[in-house]
């Protein structure tokens, strides 16, 4: 436990990042109903839960084209 | 010169559009951050790890981790979760355009078919210049705080260079493989046959100093023992040939390809 508050300020920017990256991904999820693959509820589950990878992965390969 | 600009100034606008520079920036700032933190934070994880064991469990000793630690991280990650993020981003730039048709408005206005080529190279290697600058940059703004001790790594940048320019040979794989193979499988074909085939090549003795793949495989080694002029030099003048070939054959093809 003292370790992470000792490395907070460098963990938190981190955290932070990501954070974004999955919470623009979930919106776009929500606002969009056509994907190449998947449906809504994979997609929200998946950006949320795989750090980094579900939204990389949402944002070149599961989206859909407008 | 000013439909170059013209088409330039769109592809920027598509890279934000497509999420592309949001999602590279992300990754590449993610990276950077981690790389170091991950190699100062391992070996005090380790042994709250052990103790989660059943008693008897095996007892390591770590030695206290370097600054070269997290240069170590760093490469790692610059060479398989960066590059492969950048590939999976640019796989489409061509093929999507050509899918939805959105290319053919532009053509007929007199667009040459080799501006296309070019601009959309140009500007995804602006944002992958970028992308690996800032991993790079927050990788060293981190070590420094975290490992003051022995900061300076010598050979840093001609080894991010190395794998830069992998990074740029590999867009350029990519329109090579677009102007080819259709659909967002077809960037992605010969960008990851031409790896598998490389590490296959990688056996023999007199193709080895000349593959591609040296600019990512010996990163650590650069910084270790320093830049051996025979050893960098190869792989970097053989990856910037076949890169302008690349570009050459995605022309020459893209110019022929009916859309």
């Amino acid at each position: 436990m003292d370790t992470i508050t000792e490395y907070l300020p460098f963990l938190l920017p981190i955290v932070l990042v990501e954070l974004a990256l999955g919470i623009t991904a979930f919106v776009h999820v929500q606002r969009h109903r056509q994907y190449r693959f998947g449906n809504r509820l994979l997609w929200s589950i998946a950006v949320l839960i795989l750090q980094i990878i579900g939204p990389v992965i949402y944002f070149t390969v599961g989206r859909g084209d407008r | 010169m000013k439909p170059y600009t013209a088409f330039l100034k769109k592809e920027f606008i598509e890279a934000i559009r497509t999420y592309r520079i949001l999602i590279l920036a992300a990754v590449f700032l993610l990276l950077g951050m981690m790389s170091p933190l991950t190699a100062k934070l391992l070996p005090e994880l380790l042994p709250s790890l052990m103790e989660s064991m059943p008693e008897g469990g095996v007892t390591i000793t770590v030695p206290d981790p370097t600054a070269m630690d997290a240069y170590t991280q760093m490469f790692k990650n610059l060479t398989q979760m960066g590059l492969i993020v950048l590939l999976f981003v640019y796989a489409g730039m061509l093929s999507g355009e050509i899918g939805k048709g959105t290319l053919i408005n532009l053509l007929t206005k007199g667009l040459n078919r080799n501006a296309v080529i070019l601009t959309k190279y140009f500007s995804s290697l602006l944002i992958w210049t970028a992308s690996a600058a800032l991993m790079t940059g927050v990788s060293i703004g981190y070590t420094w705080v975290l490992f003051p001790a022995d900061a300076a790594v010598p050979h840093l940048f001609l080894s991010v260079a190395c794998v830069w320019l992998f990074g740029a040979w590999l867009l350029s794989l990519i329109l090579f493989s677009s102007s080819v193979i259709p659909g967002y499988i077809g960037g992605l074909a010969l960008p990851v046959l031409c790896f598998f085939a490389l590490m296959f090549l990688d056996i023999l003795p007199s193709f080895q100093p000349l593959s591609p793949i040296r600019l990512v495989t010996d990163n650590l080694a650069l910084l270790k023992d320093g830049p051996v002029f025979d050893t960098v030099i190869r792989p970097l003048s053989s990856t910037l040939l076949l890169t302008i070939l690349n570009l050459f054959t995605a022309a020459a093809i893209f110019n022929r390809k009916p859309l």
